[in-house]
């Protein structure tokens, strides 16, 4: 079965008078009918940079430099090939929007408009694109905020007057207002706090096992993928370093800069172990330098990692290969891996 | 595209405020060394009749006036003249506002609210109306008490901006961790607020010179200034009074209008250069509008580098290949997929 | 509600220092206002001296509070007392022929400049970089123009040389007398071109300036953004969704800019001798008219307290927040 979306080969690029800042480098990501993926990386890594980019929601002076952005929904493709967003007319890509492809940004407060109600906010994103006449849209609306437990009477409600939680389910209900098939969620719960963000992370997961569609989960907090997502990419400095399935992840993690992740937080269960944070920051952008951007914070970096073109390899370890190719950017730790066996 | 708005497009933050600089310059060179080179004494009435309201010649290169005086020297004197006042006006009423603002807003509580309450009155209340109340009253009416009344009425403006950067920067850490090591008030204000408030002031400053010329030039123009100087307002004055207009002496009150909307411009550029070196997101947003040689609106969908080049025809891919811009175009994507 | 009430308050505090302001400048002044008037004007009789003694001070008319009291209760009745250069005129009536000749002409003009601003500033903010955008330097040179000297250029080129307008006062008085007919309506229209023409002149470039870069920034704001993301037309997202919210701190800088825009429309009434409260301003000052002045400055006061009060019904109406909580202005 194809994949719904297919990201091959993405540079993104903002032009900038002192040098360019490439904030995605050919990076290539596939996400199939009904399954989670998880990007993950740290502020500046490029994760946004990459769904945005992919959508072409970026403004100026952002370009697209390079690769393709595949889209196979059934909707758009009866049957046939996929469409590619880069080179789609304006217009076509507008129709798309949201109808296809839909996202639930990062802060619900600066992402809903201050004047305009919630009701009015839902039939916007819904008259856009189904064709409802007025009473069946606002059915559709009381029924979107059914959907993620929200009162009905929040309708007539305007964004300030509702608490972050719910602010972020009203956005959650608005992405799904024209039934996509892929829904991008851009650190959805980072803002809220621990307890909000649980309700809502179990409100996605139902939905989407009711609704069936995809989600691309953006975060910079891997133990949260680790529990969501079915498979999992690794972002740092514009290039990803790892992909896999969450459990392959999870134990068996096969770059540097994922051992460190995983080492920075606690689990509740085990036995207690220092944590290690990964020292250092994450490079310019503008200036990387050659080969593994991820050199000067590595404890095992050698002088051929200076001289790597970051493509991914399949990681051989002990593990019975799965389903779901495990690939890593990091040709050491790799055969680390495979010498050492399984983490524990 | 107009010439002169592809250029202003295309002016960086600095060349902007560089233009301005000069220009301003300019005038203030006439103010300082105007009245030395002045060919005539401006209020010398050169009796012969055929110099009465003569256009401008090589004598007189600005005409004369109704009574036989040169224009031109008039002109130098009430640059001086102008710009003298607003200057002070300026460093008065900034001073008095950066004190105020600050105070206000370091202080907190009751004073807080009592200062912004009196800058809030004196902002609402309108300025023309009650300077030319203020100045009614008043006998003799020259330079001084249009300084003290115009630095009376000039500071809220720029308390309030003061007082709310002031509050942006007081809840900051470093602030905290002055207080915490014991730093005196005053101290903290003079070395750690000020400093991180430079360029709002300077703004503040020149804000308050652009009201101090409009301001001064209105109210001599309505003669309630000092007849008897020059001030550019005052020479509109007589050139209106004298009907300059309906004889057709453009010469007369074309140059002092023409100085002060020059001198007005000048500051206003200047303050877009200092408004956009303090806040980057309007000077990032000025040259996004074009890549890869085309133009891209701000709501326009990401552009795609292939899609722009290839729409550019043959010729122009050629001419662009030597624009540092292409060195972003890439050729082949390397790296594994994620299946 | 609640905010409302909150600016009503200040508004009453601010006409309260204007009035008391009012009342202790003559006092304050060096010399004898009542004295130099007596002195232009010797057909004043006692009484009437007496009632400027208590306006003005310098007589013995009682305790400075008690005449504040008094004063305060005259103006609260609206008894500006009688006038002294066209003596015995009550301030008030001269007010009156004056009052809806300025703001007809000043209220109109402003709307217009502010309503055309804006809307051209959206476009330009929409369009950032494109032709609108190029205009600005000229538009900034414009701005900088002091109002009457373009009164007076404009007066020059179009009354003068052109003979296309008339140039002077509020209507022709000799071939139409005031009243509600049609001639006289029609002269006093083609009378107000030039005038209202300068106004939106000279104060437009400054609306639309302050629009556009309040659109530049509102169009980055997230929830722009994600109208588009949305796919929402066009038009939406432009009106309703950047628009929209752009136009809340546009309104409070109108409400801040109405002082000016008064100022500047007063002092350009002389250079078209419209018969304007601005130039009944400027001839109450040149012949030492104080209760005039003091009354004029009173009610052009008020109006711009009333204007700025009316401005923010109207933010309150546009910005559901502000319904809601406390605001600080």
């Amino acid at each position: 079965m194809s994949p719904v979306l297919d990201i091959s080969g993405l540079s993104v690029a903002y032009r900038a008078p002192g040098g360019d800042v490439r904030a995605v480098k050919h990076v290539s990501l596939t996400l199939n009918a009904g399954e989670v993926v998880g990007l993950c990386g740290e502020s500046g890594s490029g994760k946004s940079t990459l769904a945005y980019g992919a959508t072409r929601l970026l403004r100026p002076p952002a370009v697209v430099t390079g690769g393709s952005v595949r889209y196979g929904g059934r909707r758009v493709t009866a049957g046939g090939d996929p469409v590619d967003l880069l080179t789609m007319s304006h217009r076509e890509l507008h129709q798309m929007r949201w109808r296809e492809i839909s996202i639930v940004f990062q802060s619900a407060m600066n992402a809903l408009n201050p004047v305009l109600r919630v009701q009015d906010q839902l039939l916007d994103a819904i008259r856009a694109h189904l064709p409802l006449s007025r009473g069946q849209a606002r059915e559709k609306a009381a029924t979107l905020l059914d959907l993620v437990g929200i009162p009905r009477g929040r309708l007539r409600s305007y964004p300030h007057e509702l608490s972050g939680g719910m602010r972020q389910r009203v956005m959650i209900a608005m992405a799904l207002a024209a039934d996509p098939e892929v829904v991008i969620m851009d650190e959805p719960t980072t803002a809220l706090d621990v307890v909000v963000q649980r309700d809502i992370l179990a409100q996605i997961v139902e939905l989407k096992e009711t609704l069936g569609f995809a989600v691309l989960f953006i975060t910079h907090d891997l133990s949260l993928l680790l529990e969501l997502a079915d498979r999992i990419a690794v972002m740092y400095a514009g290039r990803l370093l790892e992909t896999g399935s969450a459990q392959a992840i999870m134990r068996e993690p096969a770059h540097p800069y994922t051992r460190g992740l995983l080492n920075s937080f606690p689990s509740l269960s085990g036995p207690r172990r220092e944590l290690a944070g990964i020292p250092g920051s994450p490079p310019d952008l503008r200036d990387p330098g050659p080969g593994c951007p991820f050199i000067p914070r590595c404890g095992h970096a050698v002088a051929a990692c200076g001289e790597l073109d970051m493509s991914l390899a399949p990681v051989t370890s002990g593990l019975p290969p799965g389903p779901v190719s495990h690939l890593t950017a990091c040709p050491i730790v790799a055969t680390q891996v495979s010498q050492e066996g399984v983490l524990s | 595209m107009s010439a002169p708005g592809r250029v202003w497009r295309n002016l960086p933050a600095k060349a902007k405020a560089k233009v301005g600089a000069v220009l301003f310059g300019l005038f203030l060179l006439a103010a300082v060394i105007g009245p030395q080179v002045m060919p005539y004494d401006p209020s010398y009435a050169n009796p012969d009749p055929s110099l009465l309201m003569a256009r401008p010649s090589a004598q007189h290169l600005l005409g004369t006036t109704q009574t036989g005086q040169d224009v031109l020297s008039q002109l130098l004197v009430g640059i001086r003249l102008t710009i003298e006042l607003a200057l002070l006006v300026g460093v008065i009423a900034t001073a008095a506002a950066v004190l105020v603002g600050v105070t206000s807003a370091f202080l907190g509580g009751f004073w807080d609210e009592f200062l912004s309450l009196v800058s809030n009155v004196f902002l609402v209340i309108p300025a023309l109306p009650l300077l030319i109340l203020l100045l009614g009253y008043l006998p003799q009416r020259g330079q001084l008490p249009t300084i003290i009344v115009l630095s009376v009425l000039g500071w809220p403006w720029g308390a309030r901006v003061v007082r709310a950067q002031t509050l942006m920067i007081r809840n900051r850490d470093f602030i905290a961790a002055a207080r915490e090591s014991g730093e005196r008030g005053w101290r903290i204000i003079a070395f750690d607020i000020i400093p991180n408030e430079v360029s709002l002031i300077a703004a503040s400053f020149v804000n308050t010179v652009l009201y101090a010329i409009g301001a001064s030039v209105a109210l001599a123009f309505v003669g309630l200034t000092d007849l008897n100087s020059w001030s550019l307002g005052t020479i509109l004055y007589w050139a209106q009074g004298q009907q300059a207009l309906q004889l057709g002496a453009w010469w007369w009150f074309v140059p002092p209008g023409v100085a002060v909307a020059l001198i007005g411009t000048s500051l206003v550029l200047l303050n877009t250069g200092i408004d956009e070196l303090g806040s980057p997101r309007l000077r990032a947003t000025r040259g996004a509008a074009r890549i890869a040689g085309r133009r891209v609106w701000p709501t326009d969908p990401t552009p795609v580098l292939a899609q722009l080049t290839a729409s550019r025809g043959r010729l122009g891919g050629f001419l662009h290949s030597f624009s540092r811009g292409s060195l972003l175009d890439e050729t082949t994507p390397a790296g594994g997929e994620l299946r | 509600m609640p905010f409302i009430l909150r600016r009503l308050a200040f508004y009453a505090v601010a006409a309260w220092v204007a009035i008391t302001a009012n009342f202790f400048i003559p006092r304050a002044m060096p010399g004898n206002p009542v004295q130099s008037i007596v002195a232009k004007y010797p057909t004043l009789t006692p009484d009437a001296i007496k009632a400027l003694e208590l306006m003005l001070g310098g007589g013995q008319q009682g305790s400075l509070w008690s005449q504040y009291v008094t004063y305060l209760g005259h103006v609260f009745t609206f008894n500006f007392g009688t006038d002294v250069a066209q003596f015995p005129t009550p301030v008030s009536s001269l007010l009156g022929q004056t009052i809806p000749w300025t703001l007809v002409l000043v209220g109109v003009s402003t709307v217009i400049a502010f309503l055309l601003g804006t809307g051209l500033g959206i476009l330009a903010g929409w369009r950032h970089g494109g032709w609108l955008d190029r205009s600005l330097p000229g538009l900034m040179f414009l701005q900088a123009v002091p109002y009457f000297f373009l009164a007076l250029v404009l007066v020059d080129v179009v009354g003068i040389e052109l003979h296309w307008l008339p140039t002077g006062t509020g209507y022709d008085g000799r071939t139409t007398t005031p009243g509600w007919n049609l001639p006289f309506i029609g002269s006093a229209l083609q009378h107000a071109v030039l005038p209202a023409f300068t106004i939106v002149i000279t104060s437009i470039a400054g609306w639309m300036l302050q629009m556009r870069n309040v659109m530049i920034t509102t169009i980055g704001e997230d929830y722009v953004v994600a109208a588009q993301a949305k796919g929402l037309p066009a038009r939406r997202v432009i009106y309703t969704y950047a628009a929209r919210n752009a136009l809340l701190p546009q309104l409070q800088g109108f409400g801040l800019a109405i002082g000016f825009v008064v100022s500047g429309a007063l002092v350009m009434e002389i250079v078209f001798a419209y018969p304007g409260i601005g130039l009944l301003l400027l001839n109450a000052v040149s012949s030492d008219d104080f209760p005039l002045m003091q009354a004029i400055f009173l009610v052009i006061t008020f109006t711009v307290l009333l204007a700025n009060l009316i401005v923010d019904m109207v933010i309150v109406f546009f910005d559901p927040r502000v319904r809601a909580r406390e605001v600080h202005r």
